[in-house]
């Protein structure tokens, strides 16, 4: 019986662990499997810029720098010094959360506007360094030596293997996100977002958890990036820390439903496949339509529905709940007739 | 030996001087009344007292300790706990969850917390809306819950700021009943309020403000009966 109601409280999550486990068995061409591969690691970088965003309501719109610092440690450290990228992608994270500590101190003295200000300025200033550093590559990037199936390097010729490693990480992400937002510093980082003047009030060192949150959502953000590196092989500055790299883990959370903790993986799953198939099917000619058409969603989700198609979701499934309620309510009608005018009011009314 | 103890602070904004020299200090187990007309200059004293603003001169201790110029949340840690005028409620999490962020404070374990929070809900009697998200409650509530908390932190003196503004009767003489037995619980209370039916009743003491300064100091009875008080609420004609 124990089992019987964890189950029915957990059961979104044991299906969507399950169709995840047999989802190669599924997906069983190469294009489906990139693209739920890119789904995960999009579904990753949203998790990790909710956290900042959607519980500590500090808006970034340079994640893309966190990303590109991921891909270019593990990367550098394999092709200089021989590091396996499977230590190397460690480092990526490592390096990230110093560099966001150290940029949160000064950073995290502005408030609203300025901060977002701050880290496309953050992004642009990595994106400038990486084009014109030579030995890394500079503007035409890196390619990772080839090295064949080896789970050292995190090479492999299949996509599978790198389908269950996406889900790793995403599944990491998830569970470190959620321990720090039922932690002490998840309820403080909301508090910060709901009323900063409040939250000092009660002894939060408001400063300090903003940098918290940055710290972590920079970690996450690299290790994303070390195995992108990986897993794409090619790195350069363009794809990673320009403005629509970082503009887009926004688009996506946004879509799927900031603070939320399923709305990145939503949104992912809509905007990933959508991007993906129009830059496939329409190439060269449909550059940028991908943008369009999810511009236009973002534009119509912020006007009609702010919190996402996770709130989409919950809103009709409230309404068919409310829907069923005054069914319900007139039997309990017919059983108990003498009471009848009393509860058809209330079924009316709900 | 005194709580909070304020010596010569002074505030002043651009040409105004909204605290003039304020001299005062306040004895564990007291309930503080601070009166005066509306733009005398309590907030402004409330908050260079609490760390949100720095006094321009003048030194504020508590507990001993010289904490003039402090950051507010480490005035806050120290067990002085204020409350807002404007409720300052966080609109996007439950009653629990507001009150857990109070609790947080000195018990970073969130299952002890969660006792600690549960308890000042009973003892605001708020129990039974855990679950009400902040944006949706009513003035009254919301007041309550600013209350629940600043106690949930474990302060030993609780400012309240206005905590009875905007209250109908029923609720006004709930909120004096809260305020005693939050003193009874061994914690001092400062409140700001320019509802004098409120003051007298509760305080043990009354200080009165006006155009910056303290003008009186004494038992809410001696009060009401200083020319001084009577002249700054009633102005000038009603001197004789």
């Amino acid at each position: 019986m124990r089992y019987a109601g964890w189950l029915k409280k957990n059961l979104f999550a044991v299906v969507l662990v399950a169709a995840a486990l047999v989802d190669p068995l599924i997906l069983r061409t190469s294009f489906l499997r990139h693209l739920s591969i890119m789904v995960l690691i999009w579904a990753t970088l949203g998790t990790a810029w909710n956290m900042l965003v959607g519980y500590a309501g500090q808006v970034s719109l340079g994640h893309g720098l966190f990303f590109g610092i991921g891909a270019y440690t593990t990367t550098l450290l394999f092709v200089k010094i021989g590091v396996p990228p499977s230590i190397g992608i460690l480092a990526g994270p490592i390096l990230a959360a110093t560099v966001a500590y150290l940029m949160g101190l000064p950073l995290f003295r502005l408030s609203g506007f300025y901060f977002s200000i701050a880290t496309i300025a953050s992004a642009e200033i990595g994106w400038i360094l990486f084009t014109n550093w030579d030995w890394a590559g500079g503007a035409r990037g890196l390619f990772v030596p080839l090295k064949g199936d080896s789970l050292v390097h995190l090479q492999f010729t299949t996509k599978v293997p790198y389908y269950y490693l996406a889900l790793l990480l995403f599944g990491l992400s998830v569970y470190a996100a959620h321990r720090l937002a039922s932690s002490r510093a998840g309820y403080y980082f909301r508090a910060i977002r709901d009323d900063p003047e409040a939250a000092v009030s009660l002894g939060i060192n408001i400063r300090k958890f903003k940098a918290v949150a940055y710290t972590f959502s920079a970690a996450i953000t690299a290790l994303a990036g070390g195995f992108y590196a990986n897993y794409v092989l090619y790195i350069d500055p363009d794809s990673m820390m320009a403005a629509k790299f970082s503009t887009q883990i926004c688009l996506l959370t946004v879509l799927g439903g900031v603070g939320d903790m399923w709305g990145p993986l939503i949104g992912a799953s809509v905007l990933i496949p959508l991007s993906e198939t129009t830059r496939v099917f329409l190439s060269g000619r449909g550059r940028a339509v991908d943008l369009l058409v999810y511009g236009s969603l973002i534009v119509a989700f912020a006007v009609f529905q702010p919190k996402g198609l996770i709130g989409l979701t919950r809103d009709v499934l409230t309404r068919a709940r409310r829907a069923m309620a005054p069914a319900t309510a007139a039997i309990a009608t017919v059983e108990k007739p003498p009471s009848a005018p009393q509860d058809t009011g209330q079924g009316g009314m709900i | 030996m005194s709580l909070l103890e304020a010596k010569n602070v002074s505030k002043r904004f651009e040409g105004l001087l909204a605290n003039d020299n304020v001299t005062f200090s306040i004895d564990k187990g007291e309930i503080v009344g601070l009166i005066g007309p509306n733009g005398a200059g309590k907030t402004t004293l409330f908050n260079c007292l609490t760390g949100f603003r720095k006094p321009d001169a003048g030194t504020v201790m508590f507990s001993s300790n010289n904490i003039t110029g402090f950051a507010p949340e480490r005035i806050a840690t120290m067990g002085m706990v204020r409350t807002f005028q404007i409720t300052k409620i966080f609109t996007s999490m439950t009653v629990l969850d507001n009150v857990m962020v109070g609790a947080l404070m000195r018990h970073a374990d969130v299952k002890e917390a969660l006792e600690v929070a549960r308890e000042a809900i009973g003892f605001t009697q708020l129990q039974g809306r855990d679950n009400i998200l902040g944006s949706s409650l009513t003035v009254a509530d919301r007041k309550r819950v600013e209350v629940a908390r600043a106690l949930a932190t474990g302060p030993s003196l609780l400012m309240l700021d206005e905590a009875m503004a905007g209250l109908n009767p029923t609720e006004v003489t709930d909120a004096i009943e809260l305020v005693r037995r939050i003193r009874d619980r061994g914690i001092t209370v400062m409140l700001v309020e320019h509802i004098m039916e409120v003051i007298m009743p509760l305080s043990s003491r009354v200080l009165v403000m006006d155009n910056g300064a303290l003008i009186a100091e004494g038992r809410p009875d001696e009060i009401a009966s200083d020319p001084k008080v009577i002249r700054a609420y009633l102005g000038e004609n009603w001197d004789a």
